[in-house]
């Protein structure tokens, strides 16, 4: 049984960043200009993300929190509009958060607007779950993130304040 | 201010990153004198409500490093160099 929810079901980033909107649609579709996702005290100089930008195609990219815990991440393109707008479904087949390929377009959505405000960028980014995802799917979903994202940032702030 | 010093991060990103966790209730301020101290509230994360923390969090922490690259990309443009790769270490990973 699927009963749609009216829980919290996403959230909207917004941020003005000073820069042209082509250069910020360039640090997410470019692998060249992606380091910025990267962690970068523990990320191998060299690494790049792998970006296939074409409606269908994947971006991806190797997350390394720690020496012994890393995990893949990135996104399969829904929607493509140059300078505009970039709509993915964020994660990986086997990453966080994970992309089931037999369920497409089941996970969770990001949608990212690039508008021109002067010389500047107002980007707002938008995390969905999909209409028709049930309770049990958002929880489970919500449950991963917990595991994989979460642990590791309360672990880390735990081992800090108790050093 | 004595929180933010583990972190290579800038003392308002700290303190957006705090914002976040105190909405979620993991972390609670309290004042004395000119200290003002976080707790962190273990008990909390079971019954956190806001279970979209982890990803809000996600976001916002790649969007503080996006601002500090878009930088390099607009000094490389404006020099007229093509982009060239960088890395930053301003940041603390999720």
């Amino acid at each position: 049984m699927t009963t749609p929810t009216k829980t919290q079901r996403g959230f909207t980033l917004t941020r003005t960043l000073d820069a042209p909107r082509d250069l910020v649609f360039q640090a997410w579709t470019d692998p060249d200009q992606m380091q910025w996702f990267f962690n970068p005290k523990m990320t191998p100089p060299g690494e790049r993300a792998e970006v296939d930008l074409r409606v269908g195609g994947a971006w991806r990219l190797r997350m390394v929190v720690s020496e012994d815990h890393e995990y893949i991440t990135g996104g399969i393109y829904l929607e493509i509009v140059p300078v505009e707008r970039l709509v993915f479904e964020w994660g990986a087949v086997g990453g966080w958060p994970e992309i089931d390929p037999a369920r497409a377009g089941a996970g969770l959505v990001v949608t990212i607007d690039f508008a021109e405000s002067g010389e500047m960028t107002e980007m707002v980014l938008r995390l969905d779950f999909p209409e028709g995802a049930s309770d049990d799917e958002v929880r489970k979903l919500l449950e991963t993130g917990m595991r994989h994202g979460w642990g590791d940032t309360i672990d880390r702030l735990v081992a800090k304040f108790a050093g | 201010m004595e929180l933010a010093k583990p972190f290579d991060l800038s003392l308002p990103s700290v303190s957006r990153h705090l914002k976040v966790l105190e909405t979620t209730g993991l972390v609670s301020k309290s004042r004395s004198a000119q200290w003002r101290r976080c707790r962190l509230q273990p008990a909390q994360l079971r019954a956190a409500d806001d279970w979209l923390a982890p990803y809000r969090e996600f976001f916002d922490t790649r969007i503080d490093r996006l601002e500090e690259h878009l930088k390099t990309m607009v000094a490389d443009r404006k020099s007229g160099d093509s982009p060239k790769p960088t890395m930053h270490e301003d940041t603390e990973e999720i």
